[in-house]
């Protein structure tokens, strides 16, 4: 899926073609939802600086952009993650305002596409009205507004359109979420990300980001997302949200049922994948068939009944947050059991979802560039996508935890790039290989690399990449004495920039 | 590879007279001439659907040429008749069409021998160039839109060891520049009355050609005439130029100029219990091996060594080695095998041949190829699952056992008796009815010992996907049925 934020930034994640809607008037609903919206929908200016991965000692841009949020109880600013990530300097503004006024993110959600800013100087917020939120997400066909500051105009914007459906969707920001989304017809455009939906008046989700190919598809972050974000925050820390782990397949085939002597009446789907990482390890196990979570009855399809409609069973712990308990009711070995699984939201480093407010690691030795493998590193554009290392890159990042590749790792650590100089001529071909070994060490950090090259075999550093049978060798006193020199010439400001976690 | 091993019984009956594989000094004057001896040949092919492989792709048509060797056989490249399934001949300023049989291919060099099967004429021999080289004038023969023969100069421009247009094997090839518009592939290169060469492929933005050259036609024709069919010599390791001084000095030759790095070595091949991985192979059947893996060939000057093998030995034959390895030099003895696509964990399979499958319940599962990887189009590596491409890329030639490989369900057509797997597609099998599979003979195995397919076991899938035992035969008969499915399987030989 093809997705856009909305947030008007002119970086290339959130880049969209300009586009030119014709706006027609309000009606007087919406207008009085126009009128409390100019008290407290904002507008908010960013300036944000990503690392540079593919040059990971500097950065790209700044860049400039614009985006919506509005005033929440509590003085809180709610707007968009993407809009206010790597931001460098962040100023909010009022509709029918000159001032602009200083704000920080408070908290962020990558998962969840949501943060909150604050504001220190009081006098921001007289005159405004704080939005409330919903009780409940509207229905189908049901009328929302969408306010906001769209393609950078200083007037608040007002559009309208319909719940065209509810749904879950991936959220772009992380790169490998999937939550609820509510789907608006309304018009939707870079600029409008952060700015509030509203349903009779009252928040029901967050403009937050579209499909660039289709026409009239707007999503928001919607109101189950959002209260769990700021229920989450409400401790003052964002934990995010748990992981179960648990793949589980389908049981409509009557065979496939009968194999796993699962009887007539009951129902529900079969655990085929635990993730090493996930709160379900050790808890279920292998062909457990889950029948209810909580109570609540699992389909043969997986979904549960909620509300008037099915979904997911996965929604039922998308309303959970860290350190509370699911409960399965579980066919186990033709009996039945009931098993608990305590939510966690482990440090997990290989589910790549996109960094944020991290500058990239790196080390660097003999000129030779060595970085853990990122989503963000395989999109530099530099990178030849037939190459058989790049290939292998986005093998480990697939399976990882699949094939058991990451044991014994925190990252995979790669050669990232070659500074040419007359110590690494030869290795070029060595670019984009996974470092598996130094010097008969195992590598499975950059904390690791640095230990190892403390060890170089009879005066020379012996590296193996996976999937190469050729070792790298590097004349260890030259490289040491050429690091320097390589530095220099290249305006690299320090040979490393580690800040790794321990080891799970 | 061998389309047919009985080609001495089919020469046999047709009382050819064996070919004159060195050419007659000077030559002589009753010799039929070489551009009598050209034939246009049409081929219409049919490939297996790569995704349907019960059923074959649209018929295409080829033109090519073929040249007469001897009596009614003639040689061509094997990618002109790759999957045919009729080829004509015709020859010059003729519309009349002969059909020809294809007596056995050889994608490993391209080559191919055709027979009118007509009563033999006995005419001489066809004699194959032996001497030339970079910088010499060849001719090019074809035939106009009427019919009649055209001749065109070519000049040989480089003479390397590379990989074949139409299959992933390296060989020796000529590139030739030519002033004429070449129209088909199997062209032949001539020098004086003597074959140099058979046209590949052809860039008309360029003017030039791409050639198989005389030593390759004269080793596959005294192979083909000689059987059985041993095919092209391997030694069976993957290797690396060694130029990097630090990695030289590491691996104890820094003293040295030459030599070349093992990387690794193919399980059944002369090298497996030979060579070792980082070796470093200095000298060759007697000719020094230089730091990038080249030598200095008699004939053709700087050559890839792989040609000392390829090019200069036969199967069979042994080889002295002088090698490095933990420093010490020493000499070891390799014998030289053929390659078989076949050993391979993922073949090639170069010339498209139609895939074993099964279909049970709707279930398609085969073995994984090359060429099956590569029908998912240009940007193949990116569209298909991860895993399956970096076992190609990675470990395609190295099985871990013999017969090993990568048998995965392929798809799955819509059925009620597969409702709840229709999603699986493209994914490596490991167990068929609890029972571990290492490739599809075993599958063809237990499903022949059981009757039907009752359980897939998916890699990484803890649940196995289960089929209706008592509604299997009544699913299979349908899905024929409705998919128009002539054979739910296919078993070479059966």
């Amino acid at each position: 899926m093809q997705n856009t934020c909305f947030s008007g930034l002119k970086s290339r994640r959130c880049a969209v073609a300009a586009l030119v809607f014709c706006y027609c008037a309000a009606s007087s609903a919406a207008f009085s939802a126009a009128r409390d919206g100019r008290r407290s929908v904002v507008k908010i200016y960013v300036t944000s600086q990503r690392g540079d991965f593919a040059m990971p000692w500097q950065t790209a841009g700044p860049a400039a952009g614009s985006g919506s949020g509005f005033i929440l109880r509590q003085r809180r600013l709610l707007t968009n993650a993407h809009l206010v990530s790597d931001a460098k300097y962040i100023e909010v503004q009022k509709d029918n305002d000159a001032r602009r006024f200083q704000a920080e993110v408070a908290f962020v959600g990558h998962d969840c596409d949501l943060a909150v800013l604050s504001v220190k100087d009081e006098s921001f917020f007289e005159g405004t009205a704080e939005l409330g939120v919903a009780d409940s997400l509207p229905g189908l066909d049901d009328v929302v507004t969408v306010l906001g500051y769209p393609l950078g105009g200083e007037r608040l914007s007002v559009t309208r359109g319909v719940v065209s459906r509810i749904d879950y969707a991936n959220y772009m920001h992380s790169g490998v979420d999937q939550h609820l989304v509510l789907q608006v017809d309304a018009a939707i455009n870079p600029g409008n990300s952060g700015g509030p939906v509203l349903f009779r008046g009252r928040v029901v989700g967050l403009a937050f980001q579209g499909l660039s190919w289709a026409e009239n598809i707007g999503y928001a972050v919607p109101l189950p997302v959002l209260r769990h974000f700021l229920d989450d925050i409400s401790d003052g820390y964002y934990n995010g949200y748990p992981e179960l782990g648990a793949q589980a397949m389908e049981l409509r085939n009557p065979a496939l049922r009968e194999h796993l002597k699962l009887p007539a009446d009951r129902s529900g789907v079969a655990v085929y994948f635990l993730d090493p990482f996930g709160s379900a390890r050790n808890r279920l196990l292998l062909g457990d068939i889950l029948m209810a979570v909580d109570g609540i009855p699992i389909a043969d399809d997986g979904t549960v009944p909620l509300g008037d409609t099915r979904m997911p069973f996965h929604e039922i712990l998308e309303q959970k947050q860290w350190g509370e308990t699911v409960v399965f009711d579980v066919w186990r070995k033709g009996l039945d059991a009931r098993v608990a699984v305590p939510l966690r939201n482990p440090h997990d480093p290989f589910i790549y979802r996109d960094i944020y407010d991290r500058r990239p690691q790196f080390l660097i030795t003999g000129g030779l560039v060595f970085s853990p493998l990122s989503r963000e590193y395989l999109r530099t554009g530099s990178l030849d996508k037939d190459n058989f290392n790049v290939q292998l890159l986005k093998y480990y990042m697939q399976y990882a935890k699949v094939d058991d590749l990451y044991k014994g790792h925190i990252a995979f650590i790669v050669l990232i790039r070659r500074l040419a100089h007359p110590v690494n001529a030869y290795h070029e071909h060595f670019l984009d290989g996974i470092l598996e070994e130094v010097n008969g060490r195992p590598i499975g950090s950059l904390t690791d690399l640095n230990a190892a090259l403390e060890f170089p075999r009879d005066g020379y550093h012996v590296m193996r990449f996976a999937g190469m049978d050729e070792p790298l060798i590097m004349d260890a006193a030259a490289a040491r004495a050429a690091d320097a020199e390589i530095l220099r010439r290249y305006d690299v400001p320090a040979p490393a920039h580690v800040e790794e976690k321990m080891r799970p | 590879m061998i389309a047919d091993c009985s080609i001495k019984h089919l020469l046999l009956a047709c009382g050819l007279v064996w070919l004159q594989l060195t050419p007659p000094a000077g030559g002589s004057p009753e010799q039929e001439s070489i551009e009598s001896r050209l034939a246009q040949v049409s081929v219409t092919y049919q490939s297996p659907d790569p995704f349907r492989p019960w059923q074959s792709d649209a018929p295409g048509v080829r033109r090519g040429y073929a040249i007469r060797v001897d009596g009614s056989l003639y040689i061509t490249t094997e990618s002109l008749v790759r999957n045919h399934t009729l080829v004509e001949m015709r020859a010059a300023r003729t519309g009349l069409r002969l059909p020809a049989d294809v007596l056995m291919s050889d994608e490993q060099v391209n080559l191919a021998l055709l027979s009118t099967g007509g009563a033999a004429t006995n005419p001489p021999s066809c004699t194959v160039a032996d001497a030339v080289g970079r910088k010499d004038t060849v001719a090019i023969l074809q035939f106009d839109e009427t019919g009649e023969l055209q001749r065109g100069a070519g000049k040989v421009l480089q003479i390397s060891f590379e990989e074949l247009p139409a299959a992933p094997y390296a060989s020796l090839v000529f590139s030739l520049l030519t002033d004429l518009n070449v129209n088909g592939e199997g062209a032949p290169v001539v020098r004086g009355n003597s074959l140099a060469g058979l046209i590949m492929s052809y860039d008309p933005s360029s003017r030039t050609g791409k050639m198989i050259p005389y030593p390759i036609l004269r080793r596959f024709l005294h192979d083909a005439t000689s059987p059985p069919y041993r095919g092209v010599a391997v030694a069976g390791f993957t290797s690396k130029e060694l130029v990097d001084p630090a990695q030289r000095a590491y691996l104890g030759v820094g003293n040295l100029s030459g030599g070349i790095l093992v990387l690794s070595c193919i399980p059944g091949t002369g090298a497996e219990d030979v060579l070792r991985p980082l070796d470093v192979v200095l000298k060759w059947d007697g000719y020094e091996v230089d730091n990038m893996g080249y030598y200095d060939d008699p004939d053709f000057g700087r050559l890839r060594s792989a040609y000392l093998t390829h090019g200069r030995r036969e199967v069979g034959d042994t080889v002295a080695v002088r090698i490095v390895r933990d420093g010490s030099e020493q000499t070891v003895n390799l014998t030289l095998t053929s390659y078989s696509d076949e050993s391979a964990l993922i073949p090639e399979n170069a010339a498209e041949r139609r895939p074993e499958y099964l279909i049970e319940g709707g279930m398609l599962l085969r073995e994984l190829d090359g060429a099956y990887l590569r029908a998912h189009g240009a940007n193949w590596m990116n569209q298909l699952d991860q895993r399956l491409v970096s076992l190609y890329l990675t470990r395609r030639q190295i099985p871990q056992n013999e017969g090993q490989r990568v048998v995965i369900l392929a798809g799955v057509l819509p059925h009620p008796i597969n409702v709840g797997y229709q999603h699986f597609h493209n994914h490596a099998v490991t167990h068929v009815n609890g029972r571990p599979v290492n490739n599809m003979a075993d599958v063809f195995r237990i499903v022949s010992k059981d009757g039907h397919l009752y359980t897939l076991t998916l890699q990484s899938i803890g649940v196995d996907l289960v089929l209706d035992r008592s509604s299997l035969a009544q699913a299979n008969k349908r899905l024929a049925e409705i998919y128009r499915i002539p054979r739910l399987r296919y078993q070479r030989g059966k």
